[in-house]
């Protein structure tokens, strides 16, 4: 262990000599003393290795024995364990630990780094939310206004028709009026009552125009939706033949309130009863099913379903688009006026043929909250 | 008392139907209306001679599938078709498929006479060529800049749309506008229009 060959080359050596020569005077000054005083000292030693010099890390424990007939001490015994592995491995752990340090200082700080770009990221992120919903909000805009151009130009269009009767019949009035004789005045009376009609015709449509600009601007309050359905219901029986047709209602219990514009959703609702009732004209029997249905907490469902002949396929893509209208007399205004209002209550308006034949209306209108004690 | 000229007229609205036969009344043509194209072409097999005036937005089919239909049965009808604002195109494709004119509504009865009288001399099939020719030739005083603010309102473009894509501001579009109608002698935007279709159905073929 410690360099020696022979049991006989330890015996000649004094045990200061197992020392190595940093540690000997401590030895033979402190530890020496200590141990014939107490008894006992356990420590870290250096001891020498007999042939190269090198120290080698003991833990010494000494002793003192005492003589057992006078209590004297007698001798001094010493057992030492070589540390020299523990050493290296308390090194390699110091080291370890160091490099541990370093590394976690290293992780740290790149952990602070990558959080730093994270909080970057993050805030990019952000922006890119933020100019993604300027973006969206830009779309809407210019697709609101492409749906305003295009509900102008449909609208000039459409006014054209009672302004060119209005021409018309004033230059044919004139005419007569050049003729003079007394069949031609009197027709003239007639002419310039058809002109008057049509300029209301074309004021009328103004005024839908006007409703529909201002449907934009959406009051809302909490209404009950069966109620709503059944004013509007009794306002559309109210203008035809009492018999006419029969109204179902089913009506879901967890749909009662809606928050809505209540004039303006009537208006919808009594608008669908009557194309209902109209596509069902030419034929019997006739009949309406109103049903609500509440799609979740803040969703309700309105289906206004006929049995009626079905939409032509030829305007089945185009319904919604102001003045379409499979009617012979029809503007095309009610369908399109009725999505805008639903719209304004971020619901949709969309037709579906009914399985059993005709046609069923749905649109969706936000949920007034849970009934509370009326 | 001379025979009266017949007009047809198909239009779906009843009111303009109405007036429309009232003009036609008071300055003696004789007006046979139509609301619905169905039955418009399943009478126009019997019809005599005379002019055709239609609208082009009609329910259930296209004006311009009824003038093809028409055209099959009755190719010595002159139609004269009607439009709405807008419509250009939709008068762009009359024009080729046969129409001697477009009326944009609503419109003068100076118009709309004169485009009826015309229809009447062109029953005598007034050679077609002639009319493209003159109209190409009344086309090229223009600039090319104005030539191109009429292709615009030829394509049915808005003022705007025209200034956006000429780069130009919309208040130089309307100058050029204004300049090309003055230059034409023109009054009626529709009538720089009907030159402008019928100068292209010679370039077009």
């Amino acid at each position: 262990l410690v360099g020696l060959a022979t049991l006989y080359d330890a015996l000649g050596l004094h045990v200061l000599d197992f020392v190595s020569p940093q540690n000997r005077k401590t030895v033979q000054d402190q530890l020496w003393p200590l141990v014939l005083r107490t008894g006992r000292w356990k420590g870290e030693l250096d001891l020498r290795h007999f042939g190269s010099g090198t120290p080698i890390p003991f833990l010494v424990d000494c002793f003192r024995i005492d003589d057992p007939r006078t209590g004297e001490p007698m001798n001094v015994a010493t057992v030492s364990r070589d540390l020299s592995t523990q050493k290296q491995s308390e090194a390699a752990l110091h080291y370890l630990n160091d490099h541990l340090e370093r590394r976690v200082r290293e992780r740290t700080s790149e952990l602070a780094d990558a959080n730093k770009r994270l909080v970057a990221g993050k805030l990019e992120r952000a922006q890119a939310d933020l100019r993604l919903q300027k973006l969206q909000k830009g779309f809407s805009h210019a697709a609101g206004v492409t749906a305003a151009s295009q509900m102008a130009a449909a609208l000039a269009h459409e006014l054209n028709q009672p302004l060119t009767a209005v021409v018309n019949s004033v230059n044919a009035a004139k005419r007569l009026l050049a003729v003079g004789d007394r069949a031609s005045l009197l027709i003239v009376q007639e002419v310039t009552d058809e002109a008057a009609e049509q300029a209301l015709r074309a004021s009328a449509i103004i005024q839908s125009l006007r409703q529909l600009v201002s449907s934009n601007e959406t009051e809302r309050t909490r209404e009950i939706l069966s109620a709503m359905i059944e004013e509007a219901s009794a306002f559309v029986l109210s203008s035809i033949a009492p018999l006419a047709v029969r109204l179902r209602f089913e009506f879901d219990d967890n749909a009662r309130r809606v928050s809505v514009n209540r004039v303006q959703v009537q208006q919808v609702i009594v608008n669908l009863i009557r194309n209902a009732v109209e596509a069902m004209a030419d034929q019997e029997p006739r009949e309406v099913t109103l049903t609500t249905r509440a799609l979740d907490d803040e969703t309700i469902e309105i289906a206004v379903a006929d049995i009626g002949p079905g939409i032509p396929e030829e305007i089945a893509d185009r319904l919604f688009k102001p003045f379409v209208s499979s009617k012979h007399d029809g503007m095309g205004l009610g369908l399109s006026i009725s999505s805008s209002i639903i719209e304004a209550h971020d619901g949709q308006l969309i037709a579906a043929p009914n399985p059993g034949g005709g046609t069923i209306f749905r649109f969706t209108l936000p949920s007034g909250g849970a009934v509370d004690g009326d | 008392m001379a025979t009266k000229r017949t007009v047809y007229v198909l239009d779906d609205d009843d009111a303009v139907l109405r007036s429309l036969e009232r003009l036609l009344n008071s300055v003696n043509f004789e007006p046979i209306t139509f609301n619905r194209p169905e039955v418009f072409l399943a009478a126009a097999q019997t019809f005599k001679s005379g002019c055709v005036l239609m609208d082009v937005r009609l329910p259930g089919i296209s004006g311009l599938e009824v003038q093809a239909q028409l055209h099959k049965m009755r190719n010595d009808l002159p139609v004269i078709v009607m439009t709405g604002e807008g419509d250009i195109q939709t008068a762009v494709h009359a024009m080729k498929a046969g129409a001697v004119d477009f009326l944009e509504k609503p419109y003068s009865d100076h118009t709309l006479l004169r485009a009826i009288e015309a229809a009447f001399v062109k029953e005598h099939r007034v050679n077609r060529d002639s009319e493209i020719e003159e109209a190409s030739r009344r086309l090229a005083i223009l600039s090319p800049r104005e030539r191109e603010v009429l292709d615009g309102l030829l394509a049915g473009q808005p003022n705007k749309l025209i200034a956006y894509q000429l780069g130009i501001s919309v208040r130089t579009v309307e100058v050029h506008r204004a300049r090309m109608m003055e230059r034409l002698g023109i009054r009626q935007l529709a009538e720089a229009l009907r030159l402008g279709i019928i100068a292209r159905l010679g370039r077009n073929g």
